[in-house]
């Protein structure tokens, strides 16, 4: 018989607060839904797996290497990360996963009372960590499917510590181009800091899309977040980073738990970043390929769709998404559907190779007339 | 009303002496919480009489007893260690008999008529016994007002403020049958005080003219499980329901619920639900209040994320209706027959009935398993039937093999498996209906 009084023990926020709920692994998922195989487009994975470097390094990763603890301050991946982006490695922070550093830089620059501000419709982290951290998250509509900068600054009062823009925004793919991002820094001032979510950043190949490590230069609130997870394909590794003032990251880093990245991916991550023009570019052109055809496919259905930058596209249903979900999942494919990202009644499809593409084409017009 | 404000504890033995303390304790709360003068007796009376039946059946034992505000009622929980406890006299079919010669099971019988509900659990040997008393609420008179077109813009927004709140209710009265309406239309204040205690929560669609033109409330009925109502359009038009839809399912986007269905008792019939993207969960057969010729209710739903999927208990006598649903709608289930145990049970088993007297309707839902399943299966059917309810349904929720097993029963004795709620329960919940 439970007999503990949570109730007396647990935070009011901590209470209101409802668990996520990740979705079943593959095995798990195949024999739910029956199906022998499950192309998996409903997280944004590069399907082409990780660069060829980071490969090699994961295949031979030295056993006498398992029973030693990683870097505690993941020193060499900082310092490539230093290199490859002209910056010092004290610039650097790197978490278990972008979510990780999501986290540190809330616990380090919000107390009560405080608030961030972000978009409703947008990666859902932010807004979790501040709820479950007793904190108010303040959500402003999307305008056009993007972030609507002046709405954004007017829902911000005295205790907004910090704003979260998603550039490309996932799930919507719309960014703010340097103009904007500038105009919203200056509007901003530097009492509050903006960070700038760039997950897709290296698939984002716009003369005006913003490098927000070189906003940093300008504007010392901004803190900059890249993954190995998206691009680069580790996502089963778990590596994100900050990057910011080395004034700001120290501050960071007292909020921040050492030793939570793996040596294992902090080698691959630092391999990754070797030699991956080519990479990328194969990435990019399959990217750019799968965005074409279903975005005819979309068109020719009649549907609406939103494809801006990163590796998926939004389409709206004349059915519920989730019903679609499981249609899909019937015929081995999975999809994100939008309700947990308040667009009720769209998919989001992660864009991959041709034969998947095509197999999704076909199930998709089976699923739309079943 | 207060919401926030603490219950109040106390453990007495299960002794008559301590009678008068239950009852001190009661009135006191019941005034602090501003319950009925006529509740506030019948509080003190249903708490005083559960005492006399504990210290006749198990004397001496333990009793923690927690008085406390609910929302739109105020509530005794009584909790105790006990290996067996004849509770029968909690049915709504039990009546004083000669084979209770000595009139043991009266105080139960006393305590189940003076509350305007109860529930009961049995956690191994640990029992749970709640009773309440309904506040009461004043009732508004329909505003009948010609529809017209909504001005745009139109916007949602959330409900708290009372007048408000009352006013659309009563104009919803006006335009549409009463009972097709949530009961709470009739008395706004009850629905005010479930949204002050977040039990509830109300969206009501404002024009450019800040009228009301619409509302849509819904409630959790399990941790996984979202009921609602609505919209409900006061315009001459059908603008709005999108927005008021589409808000309720982001307010709910990023919660625990995995399901949100339809209200069978309150949907309007001019919405079209399927081009909203809901799914039709079920035709319940039905008819209106006042009228002979029948009237089908559907039932619509959604999924608000990804279901993981569910094991579920069915007898053989209802497993295909149950197997046919979960194909029909994609729904991912192992569905498991539910095995005689040949356990014999001592205590009798105990149902409770929510009964709607202007609908004819009753809905049963068990509470304890017994030895007398069946026969007390009969008892309501027959005795409800004899009291005029029409429809009177058994709500089985299908996490429970012995509730489960009790389907098997309720097909035997002539009723049919009518709709499945994914998740209304612990697990997905079967609603059966007598015919």
């Amino acid at each position: 018989m439970f007999n503990l009084p949570l109730d007396h023990l647990v935070p009011s926020h901590i209470q209101r607060f409802e668990p996520y709920q990740p979705s079943r692994p593959d095995r798990e998922l195949m024999r739910m839904f029956g199906v022998d195989h499950l192309y998996r487009l409903n997280n944004n994975e590069n399907v082409l797996g990780p660069p060829p470097a980071a490969r090699r390094v994961i295949e031979h990763f030295d056993p006498v290497q398992w029973p030693i603890y990683p870097s505690g301050d993941c020193f060499y991946l900082r310092q490539a990360l230093a290199e490859r982006f002209g910056k010092s490695p004290d610039q650097f922070l790197v978490g278990n996963g972008s979510c990780e550093v999501i986290t540190s830089v809330i616990k380090a620059f919000c107390e009560k009372g405080d608030n961030i501000v972000t978009a409703d419709k947008t990666f859902a982290v932010y807004e979790w960590v501040a709820e479950f951290s007793g904190l108010e998250a303040r959500l402003v509509p999307l305008r056009r499917f993007a972030f609507d900068p002046q709405a954004m600054l007017d829902a911000a009062d005295e205790r907004t510590k910090i704003f979260f823009v998603c550039n490309p925004n996932n799930p919507t793919g719309t960014y703010w181009d340097s103009a904007t991002f500038r105009g919203f820094l200056e509007a901003v001032g530097n009492r509050r800091i903006v960070v700038i979510d760039e997950a897709y950043f290296e698939y984002v190949a716009r003369d005006d899309y913003p490098d927000g490590m070189a906003l940093m230069n300008d504007y010392p609130n901004v803190v900059v977040f890249r993954t190995f997870s998206k691009m680069y394909a580790l996502a089963a590794l778990r590596v994100g980073y900050l990057c910011a003032a080395a004034e700001v990251v120290d501050i960071i880093r007292r909020a921040h738990v050492v030793y939570s990245v793996n040596a294992l991916a902090q080698a691959a991550a630092v391999a990754a970043m070797e030699d991956d023009a080519g990479f990328i570019a194969a990435t990019r052109d399959m990217v750019a390929g799968a965005r074409a055809l279903l975005g005819a496919e979309f068109e020719n259905a009649g549907l609406e769709h939103v494809s801006g930058e990163g590796n998926f596209m939004m389409v709206r249903l004349p059915v519920s998404d989730t019903l679609f979900y499981r249609k899909m999942a019937a015929r081995g494919i999975l999809v994100r559907t939008m309700t947990g990202f308040r667009f009720p009644g769209w998919i989001r499809v992660s864009l991959v190779t041709r034969p998947v593409m095509e197999a999704f084409c076909r199930a998709f017009r089976e699923a739309m007339t079943a | 009303m207060k919401h926030d404000s603490p219950p109040v504890f106390l453990t007495v033995p299960a002794d008559p002496a301590w009678v008068p303390v239950v009852q001190s304790v009661a009135e006191t709360v019941a005034r602090i919480f501003r319950l009925d003068r006529t509740k506030g007796l019948r509080l003190a009376m249903g708490m005083e009489e559960v005492l006399l039946y504990l210290s006749q059946v198990v004397p001496g034992t333990p009793i923690k007893i927690e008085v406390g505000p609910d929302a739109t009622a105020v509530r005794a929980v009584f909790s105790l260690d006990a290996e067996a406890l004849d509770l029968s006299a909690m049915n709504i079919t039990a009546s004083p008999s000669l084979a209770d010669a000595d009139g043991q099971n009266l105080p139960m019988l006393l305590a189940s008529r003076l509350s305007d509900g109860f529930s009961l659990t049995r956690s191994g040997r640990q029992i749970l016994l709640t009773l309440f008393q309904e506040h009461v609420y004043p009732a508004v008179s329909p505003v009948e007002t010609a529809p017209a077109p909504a001005r745009p813009p139109l916007r949602v927004e959330r409900a708290r403020e009372a007048s408000l709140i009352a006013d659309a209710c009563a104009r919803a009265l006006g335009r549409f049958p009463g009972d097709r309406l949530p009961s709470w239309f009739s008395t706004p204040a009850r629905g005010v005080d479930l949204i002050l205690a977040g039990r509830m929560h109300l969206l009501l669609l404002r024009d450019g003219g800040d009228a009301v033109c619409g509302l849509l409330c819904w409630q959790a009925i399990s941790g996984k499980s979202i009921v609602f109502s609505g919209p409900w359009l006061l315009s001459g038009d059908d603008a709005g329901a999108a927005l008021l839809l589409e808000e309720m399912i982001n307010s709910l986007a990023r919660g625990a619920a995995v399901s949100l269905v339809s209200d069978p008792e309150a949907t309007p019939g001019n919405v079209d639900f399927a081009g909203h993207g809901f799914e039709l969960l079920a035709t319940l057969p039905g008819r209106a209040v006042g009228q002979d010729a029948p009237a089908d209710i559907p039932v619509w739903f959604r999924h608000l994320r990804e279901d993981d999927g569910l094991n579920v208990w069915a007898h053989p006598d209802f497993a295909p209706f149950l197997e046919e649903t979960y194909r029909r709608l994609f729904l991912i289930r192992t569905v498991q027959p539910v095995v005689e145990t040949g356990v014999t049970l001592t205590e009798p088993s105990v149902f409770a009935a929510a009964l709607n007297k202007e609908r004819r309707q009753a809905t049963i839902t068990p509470l304890l398993n017994g030895a007398d399943n069946r026969d007390n299966i009969a008892a309501h059917l027959n005795g409800l039937s004899q009291e005029g309810y029409e429809r009177i349904r058994f709500r089985i929720d299908l996490a429970e093999p012995w509730q489960a097993a009790l389907g098997g029963e309720l097909v035997r004795q002539g009723c049919r498996p009518i709709l499945v709620l994914p998740h209304a329960g612990r697990a997905d919940v079967v609603v059966f209906q007598y015919v």
